[in-house]
């Protein structure tokens, strides 16, 4: 309460600077920035204890983790030890040289086919084809049957300027009757060649869809011997007919239960290889039918004409 | 206007901050070439006063500045104060000489909405009594509309670099400036409503002389003169006849009817004053000393002090 009264003039006038925005605004604004602060503060605290928490049990998961990896380079040590052991030495010692042997054979069969029945003309077809012996640039048997001459000479042709056989030798060559429908007699001709563009990579060619009708591949690559499996054949291949898959390295290790029986130079048989049908050419006489499969034998197959 | 100028005036505009409103910070302060002085206010009463005498040539009543003119004896007696009075509010006011200011008054028919360009506009018409570029000033108005139409204002402008070295008289002693007024402009509170009739304020004191004329709510003429280097009764001669002038003035061309001289004196001025100065206006002449009650809780040196040195104070704490 004032405690003089009827004043007549009131001052108003002041030349103090007035205070700037941040003074002014200073106290009002640190109560809720400490506010924030303490909050961010208990923030990063909690989160820290919740960080650290995760860490112990990563840590301890972690030296689990250790220890498991410790166990089994203990066990990897014992197992090594055991494979240096001499029984176990010589088994590995056939191992790989039966794998040595088996990366010997680099021969694709469905490849093979595949360049034979590249070089058939359209009226010339595959009636048989066999391999009796695999061992370095194999001999390969065609039987070619063509509605004439003139295209069994064209295979010859193809065949002899093929970079892929050399050594072509005809075996057999003959005219014979049409049974029916008439239109003259079929030419049919056996020959031999060495088959040298077999080294490329050895892969199983299963048998293709868009292959010709009445025509399929029975003959699969051989897979390499897996100590202590035993094939059908008894020779560490696949069963015919059976869709291989490609057999592992051996392991070391593993203790097979005897030890394989490989009898080099076995290749699988082909059962009705890839042919052609028969595309006649005007006028001359076409025979129907396909071939006739022929028996799967060891090392060999024999092509039947129908 | 070189680019020098142009710099100058663009740094004061961006660095023009306004003045703030009235306010009475609850330490007071007043420097006065010849004396510091130092209050502490409870509420309406005065606390603590000490006043502490300042070697001549140490302030200078100068408006174009400088005014400190020996910092360290000034700090000095500000920080002598200060134990006196104790360390309190970092808030302060603080009175200085009226010669370090302008005042005058000025009708406008309208003044801008904007603080900023307001202040320059009283500036502009306060350029002819400024010994200082009007940019230079920091500039504090009121306003009083008289009859409803037009405006009268109040207008006190100070030299900013007067001012911030007051200002840093204050912030040597760890106190902000709240308040900064002319002590004239303080002691404006405690004059008496007289009804129709005028005030006339002289107010003697440290080798000046301040003359006001208030009417009801108006201040209407304000004069200061420096009265350095007079003895007393010469001080007293050109005081009294500076009076003479004002009173004719005010009554002739102000149309103001003046009642009783109001005269506060404060040393090297006495009372006597009074009576010499009413045979010399032949009007009569009362003094204006601080109101008692302000003093209550003063005794001894201190209610002594007060109430040679305490007038404009006293009045800084009836202007609430």
């Amino acid at each position: 309460m004032s405690l003089l009264k009827g004043l007549d003039v009131k001052v108003n006038v002041n030349l103090a600077r007035a205070q700037g925005f941040r003074q002014r605004h200073l106290v009002a604004w640190s109560v809720p920035t400490l506010a924030i602060a303490v909050i961010l503060m208990l923030r990063m605290i909690v989160g820290a204890e919740v960080d650290w928490r995760q860490y112990r049990s990563v840590r301890a998961s972690a030296d689990k983790e250790a220890g498991r990896q410790m166990d089994l380079l203990t066990r990897e040590a014992a197992l090594h030890r055991k494979l240096d052991e001499p029984d176990n030495r010589a088994l590995l010692n056939e191992v790989h040289f039966i794998n040595e042997l088996i990366d010997e054979r680099r021969l694709s069969f469905g490849e093979l086919t595949d360049k034979v029945t590249a070089l058939l003309p359209p009226q010339a077809r595959l009636a048989g084809l066999s391999m009796p012996d695999a061992s370095g640039d194999p001999l390969v048997h065609f039987a070619i049957e063509g509605s004439s001459e003139e295209p069994v000479e064209t295979f010859l042709t193809n065949l002899e300027n093929s970079p892929d056989f050399k050594d072509l030798i005809i075996t057999n060559q003959g005219f014979e009757e049409k049974e029916s429908g008439g239109g003259g007699a079929p030419v049919s001709i056996t020959c031999s060649a060495r088959y040298i563009g077999g080294h490329g990579e050895w892969t199983l060619i299963p048998a293709k869809p868009p292959a010709p009708a009445g025509a399929e591949i029975l003959a699969a690559p051989a897979p390499k011997v897996e100590p202590g499996t035993r094939t059908p054949t008894g020779l560490g291949l696949p069963a015919a007919g059976k869709s291989p898959l490609p057999a592992p390295r051996l392991q070391p290790g593993k203790t097979p239960a005897s030890a394989p029986v490989v009898a080099p130079g076995v290749l699988p048989a082909v059962k009705n290889p890839v042919a052609r049908p028969l595309t006649p050419a005007p006028g001359a006489p076409v025979r129907g039918g396909t071939p006739a499969p022929a028996a799967p034998q060891s090392g060999s197959a024999q092509p039947q004409a129908n | 206007m070189d680019w020098k100028d142009q710099l100058k005036e663009l740094w004061n505009r961006v660095t023009w901050t306004g003045t703030a409103s009235f306010s009475l910070p609850p330490a007071l302060f007043e420097i006065q070439p010849d004396f510091v002085m130092g209050a502490r206010l409870n509420g309406n009463q005065f606390g603590k006063v000490a006043v502490e005498p300042l070697t001549s040539g140490a302030v200078a009543a100068s408006s174009a500045g400088p005014v400190v003119l020996n910092e360290a004896v000034v700090v000095k007696a500000f920080q002598a104060v200060v134990e006196a009075v104790g360390n309190g509010q970092p808030r302060a006011g603080l009175l200085v000489p009226d010669g370090a200011v302008r005042v005058g008054v000025f009708p406008f028919d309208e003044l801008p909405s904007g603080k900023r360009e307001a202040a320059t506009l009283v500036g502009w018409r306060m350029r002819e009594s400024l010994p200082y570029p009007p940019a230079e000033a920091r500039i504090s108005f009121q306003t009083v509309r008289p009859n409803g139409a037009g405006l009268e204002v109040a207008a006190v402008a100070a030299r900013s670099s007067v001012v911030n070295e007051f200002e840093g008289l204050l912030d040597a002693i760890n106190r902000s400036a709240d308040m900064i007024l002319p002590a004239t402009m303080a002691l404006l509170p405690l004059l008496s409503d007289q009804g129709d009739m005028g005030h006339l304020l002289v107010h003697a004191y440290s080798a000046s002389a301040t003359f006001a004329v208030a009417h009801k709510d108006r201040l209407r003429f304000w004069r200061t003169r420096d009265l350095t280097g007079l003895s007393q009764d010469e001080m007293f001669e050109q005081v009294a006849a500076e009076a003479a002038r004002v009173v004719a003035s005010a009554e002739d061309r102000l149309d103001v009817h003046l009642g009783p001289v109001r005269l506060c004196v404060r040393p090297p001025a006495t009372d006597e004053w009074a009576g010499r100065l009413a045979a010399a206006l032949s009007r009569e002449v009362e003094l204006l000393n601080p109101p008692p009650e302000t003093a209550s809780l003063l005794a001894g040196p201190e209610s002594m002090a007060f109430q040679s040195y305490g007038a404009p104070m006293a009045g800084l704490a009836a202007n609430r």
